[in-house]
This record gives C-alpha cells, sequence and structure tokens, in this order.
C-alpha cells in the first residue's frame, strides 16, 4: 500500500469501517510511514479532542423532564386522582377518532380540489391551442418525426402514435407545462375537430380509461398504462373520445 | 399503568445525555438544549408505544433530531436549516495534514468554540461519530442521508475543525511571542 492509498483510508481506519485485510495494510504501512502515522495521530487527537467536548445533561433537568412525563400522563393522573379514569379515556379516544377524521376529510378535500385545478389546467391548455396559433411545436403526421422531436424538450419519451387507420389522424406535439412540470402534448384530428392528448410519467401501474365530468362542454377522459399518466381533452362525443383512448392504448402496448 | 412510566424511563433514561449533548450541539445553548429535551422526552413517551425494541439511543436521538430541525424552522420561518450542500458520495483526500497536533493543545473551551463554528450538518456527523461513536451506516440512517454524504461530511467537518484550531494556535502564539 502506498501513501495515497493508506492516506484515503486513515479516516475510515480510524473510524473502526475498514474489513479486516484493509486495516491490516494500513496498519503495516502506518509501521513503516512516518508521515502517514503522523496524520493518523493529528486525526486521533482531534478526534479526542471533539470527544472532550460532550456536554453532560445538567443534573436538575433529568428530575424536571421526568415530571413532566409523569404529568403528560393522562392514565397515571387518573390513577393518582380519583378512580373514574373511564370518562377521561372515552373523550380521549372520541377525540382522537374527530382529530382522525377530519384530517382524513381534509386529505380528500384537497385531492380533489387538486383534481379539478388539474381538470381546469387541461381544458385551458386545449382552449388555448385552438384559439390561438400554437396548437402545434412540431406539424407531422409521421410518429417517427414527432416522437425524437420531445428529445430534450421533455425528461421523458412519451409513446407516440400514429392513429389514422383507426380515424385519428396524428397532427403533431407540443410541450405544455402543466401540474407544475413539463408535460408533452399529442395533438390528434376528428373530422375537423382536434384532441389533446397529454402525457407526462406516473408510478408503476395502471388505470383503465374513465370518462370525467365534462369542463366547459369539453370531454376529458383519463387513463393510466406502462408507467404514463394520459389526459384526452376534446370537444368530440365522450364516446368517440374513449374509443379513441382505446385505440391509442391499443397501438402504443402492442408488441411492435 | 405505573410499569409503562417505568419502562420508559428505563428505555430513555441511559440516553439521556446523549439526548442533551446533541440537543445541545444543534441549539447552540444552554437554555434551547433544555426545552428541546424535555420536548423530545415528551414526544419519545407519546411514541413509546410504537417503539418495539430495538437500539433505544438512535430512536431517542432521532426524535431529539426531528425535535430540534422543526423547532428552527418554525424559527428562522423561510431561511433554510442547512447550507445546500452538494453531495460529495466520492470520497475525496481532505485528511488532516501532518504539520503540528494542535488540537492536543487546545482547551476544551476552544475545542467546543471551533465545533460550534461548523455547519451544522458537519457539526452534526462529528458529534454523532466522535462523542456518540456510532458508525456511518448508523449515522447515515439517524440522519437521514447516505454513506457516502456522512462520510464527506465527517471528512469536511474534521478538516474544518482541524483549520479552525489551528489558526487558533497561530494568533494566540503571535500574541506571548
Amino acid at each position: 500500500m502506498n501513501c495515497d492509498e493508506a492516506r484515503r483510508l486513515i479516516a475510515a481506519y480510524s473510524d473502526g469501517e475498514l474489513d479486516l485485510l484493509r486495516n491490516l495494510e494500513v496498519e503495516q504501512h502506518l509501521r513503516g510511514c512516518d508521515s502517514c502515522a503522523s496524520t493518523r495521530e493529528n486525526l486521533r487527537a482531534l478526534q479526542e479532542a471533539a470527544h472532550s467536548a460532550y456536554f453532560r445533561a445538567p443534573d436538575d433537568l433529568k428530575a424536571s423532564v421526568l415530571a413532566a412525563v409523569r404529568e403528560s400522563d393522562p392514565l397515571r393522573q387518573s390513577v393518582a386522582g380519583r378512580r373514574d379514569s373511564r370518562p377521561w379515556l372515552t373523550a380521549g379516544l372520541a377525540l382522537a377518532a374527530a382529530v382522525l377524521l377530519g384530517f382524513f376529510l381534509a386529505q380528500v378535500l384537497v385531492r380533489n380540489s387538486r383534481e379539478q385545478t388539474l381538470l381546469a389546467e387541461l381544458t385551458d391548455s386545449h382552449v388555448r391551442s385552438l384559439i390561438g396559433t400554437h396548437l402545434t411545436d412540431v406539424i407531422s403526421s409521421d410518429q417517427h418525426t414527432v416522437r425524437p422531436w420531445f428529445e430534450g424538450k421533455l425528461d421523458f419519451a412519451p409513446p407516440v402514435a400514429d392513429l389514422s387507420g383507426q380515424g385519428f389522424p396524428l397532427v403533431g406535439g407540443r410541450a405544455e407545462y402543466i401540474d407544475g412540470r413539463s408535460v408533452a402534448a399529442l395533438v390528434y384530428e376528428r373530422r375537423k375537430h382536434f384532441i389533446n392528448l397529454f402525457v407526462w410519467p406516473a408510478g408503476a401501474g395502471s388505470q383503465e380509461v374513465k370518462g370525467e365530468k365534462p369542463q366547459r362542454g369539453y370531454n376529458i377522459v383519463r387513463w393510466r398504462a406502462s408507467g404514463m399518466r394520459y389526459w384526452a381533452v376534446s370537444e368530440i362525443a365522450e364516446e368517440d373520445l374513449q374509443k379513441f383512448a382505446a385505440a391509442f392504448s391499443e397501438a402504443t402496448t402492442s408488441p411492435r | 399503568m405505573e410499569n409503562e412510566t417505568t419502562d420508559f424511563e428505563k428505555t430513555i433514561l441511559p440516553h439521556f445525555d446523549a439526548a442533551y449533548n446533541l440537543a445541545r450541539w444543534l441549539t447552540g445553548n444552554e437554555h434551547d438544549a433544555r426545552d428541546m429535551v424535555q420536548e423530545s422526552c415528551l414526544r419519545a413517551f407519546k411514541f413509546f408505544g410504537g417503539f418495539r425494541g430495538g437500539d433505544a439511543r438512535s430512536w431517542l436521538l432521532t426524535i431529539v433530531r426531528n425535535t430540534v430541525y422543526s423547532w428552527l424552522q418554525r424559527r428562522q420561518k423561510g431561511e433554510h436549516v442547512f447550507q445546500p450542500e452538494e453531495e460529495m458520495e466520492k470520497f475525496e483526500d481532505v485528511s488532516v495534514n501532518p504539520d503540528q497536533i494542535f488540537a492536543r493543545s487546545a482547551s476544551i473551551e476552544a475545542v467546543r468554540a471551533a465545533i460550534g463554528q461548523l455547519p451544522p450538518e458537519f457539526r452534526e456527523a462529528i458529534v454523532l461519530r466522535e462523542m456518540e461513536n456510532y458508525s456511518y451506516k448508523e449515522i447515515a440512517d439517524i440522519t437521514a442521508v447516505r454513506i457516502g454524504t456522512v462520510m464527506s461530511r465527517l471528512a469536511r467537518g474534521r478538516q474544518q475543525l482541524h483549520r479552525i484550531l489551528s489558526q487558533n494556535e497561530e494568533s494566540s502564539g503571535g500574541i506571548t511571542s
């Protein structure tokens, strides 16, 4: 073992973190090398100094903390007091249950309002893409053009499929910012109407195609498959949108 | 019911000094450390039903650490407690240089002042390693970072400590000569 290696291992050696073989190697090197041995001595001195800086708890603290703990103990209090510990306990449990229920309700409410915000964002994005000039960043009916276009614009690669055969030709795609992240928007056409398909990564697991409540007259369907979350927004009938979702899922999950 | 408190006391009392020491180093003063130890012990008592054996000291110190950090965050709202730190997974050579052994001659006050000057994440690693004798893995568990991060914090903490103590030595040497 040379000095460079030894020096890199001296801390782990002093901390007792090396395996037996390495430990012996370092030990052997230290016996023959004054410079490394003195580095080791310095470190040891520093460790001892730090150890001596330990603060012991003040004597009175233990007693006062234990008193506070005992005081906080409802069971002990009721035993020390009268024998009517039951009403106390029942009231405590009821309170705990109420708090728990409130907590879950709050969670459901928060989740619902998040979903609502997301639906509004998606609808906004769809409407914006139709009234402005910014329907697509890349115009192509070729999935092999659209898919690579997203590279470098997003931190994930959305599946892209042309569905002309199923009556939903691919028009193009653009990058969008939804729910605090960059997402892919794929644009499809259905008899002069457009479908925006928003895609971004989700955790594992899948979810059947499901229709959402229409937003300002636009239909929305959602699903999850192979690590991606999909939201399709369009003015076409929900039935057609469901068909689109099914066609897209089939095209992107069937073996190539 | 009496027994529960007794069990609790039996579990935490051996680690009372450790709890105080960590709180003292993380808060920087005795007054807040006392409050934090009390609050931590009350919390520990509340959660004691969920403690299923294992290392009681680590369990208690984790509670102390969480208690202190949430208190610090409440206090310095907006500012974050930790400096953003680049995680250095690679263990670089920041071993203490083989010049003079300063630490040996330094007084406890000087050493305490020097440790107090370290950034909190380095200070915490030094306290858990040098004072509580925890392994890298245990420190990683308590502080919820990777072992590589523990190693780099320790190395940098020790290096800074050495530098501060050397500077002290030089300046005080300059005055006496």
